[in-house]
């Protein structure tokens, strides 16, 4: 048995928004920086697209 | 004033026979005692005491250590670990030193990472590893998703100041299209420090 990936916040940030110029702490959502003019996506949707993807990531 | 007129062969008998103190422009210290242990320092043209021993000596430490994470996407510095020193002098040095986290994770092999130390003193943010590509000092770049040491710092600063000051560790991408995650990732972090020590002058 292999450990899985654990997909981090910023990975599902840039699942997102591909361009995004974000920046987080201690992987704490409540430490996310959004840098230059990048819109900022609602903690609700990143928690779901981490799930999402590692969902995905554990499957395998 | 009463004067004795000294023989041929008679001495002055300094414990006894003379009062006060020989001034510095005589040839004396114009003192009457000193501390134990401290030198004697000049603290005018004419005028001397005792001063402590503080060149070259280690004055202060102040040091910062954990599992302190940052993942970033950005062009834009984000700080990574901070550390606050007020110098007691203007004219101290003040040497940072970083042990770096020892996994640093890139997301692909197309782009650098990269760590700097900034100063940040009286609302002033300055980076003082400018040298560096693209001005920084850690820079990284491997094979996709892959782990690599972080990169120790070690600067000798010169704030000329005695107000706060908060060193800095910061990280950035040079291009969006790069993750960079400074000392692994949560579950599984690497301890890093920040430590920084003034040096007397």
């Amino acid at each position: 048995m292999t450990d899985k990936l654990k997909v981090n916040l910023i990975a599902a940030i840039k699942s997102l928004d591909a361009s995004a110029e974000v920046a987080v702490h201690n992987e704490n959502i409540d430490t996310i920086e959004w840098h230059n003019g990048t819109t900022e996506i609602a903690k609700a949707d990143i928690l779901a697209e981490q799930k999402r993807l590692q969902d995905i990531e554990d499957a395998k | 004033m009463a004067l004795t007129r000294l023989g041929l062969n008679q001495s002055i008998n300094l414990a006894s026979n003379t009062t006060g103190t020989l001034g510095v422009a005589n040839g004396g210290t114009g003192l009457a005692s000193g501390t134990s242990g401290q030198l004697l320092k000049f603290t005018g043209s004419t005028t001397l005491a005792s001063s402590a021993i503080a060149t070259g000596k280690v004055l202060q430490v102040v040091s910062t250590s954990g599992a302190n994470v940052t993942s970033t996407s950005s062009t834009s510095f984000s700080t990574n670990m901070t550390v606050s020193i007020t110098p007691s002098a203007a004219t101290s040095k003040v040497l940072v030193l970083h042990a770096p986290p020892s996994a640093v994770y890139l997301s692909n092999n197309s782009n650098y990472g990269h760590t700097a130390v900034f100063r940040e003193t009286g609302g002033s943010d300055t980076n003082i590893t400018t040298n560096g590509h693209n001005g920084t000092w850690g820079v990284y770049r491997l094979s996709t998703g892959t782990y690599m040491s972080g990169s120790a710092i070690e600067i000798l600063d010169s704030p000329n100041t005695t107000a706060s000051i908060d060193y800095k560790i910061r990280v950035k991408v040079d291009n969006a299209s790069l993750t960079m995650t400074y000392g692994h990732d949560a579950s599984q972090a690497s301890m890093s420090s920040l430590t920084v020590m003034e040096i007397g002058a």
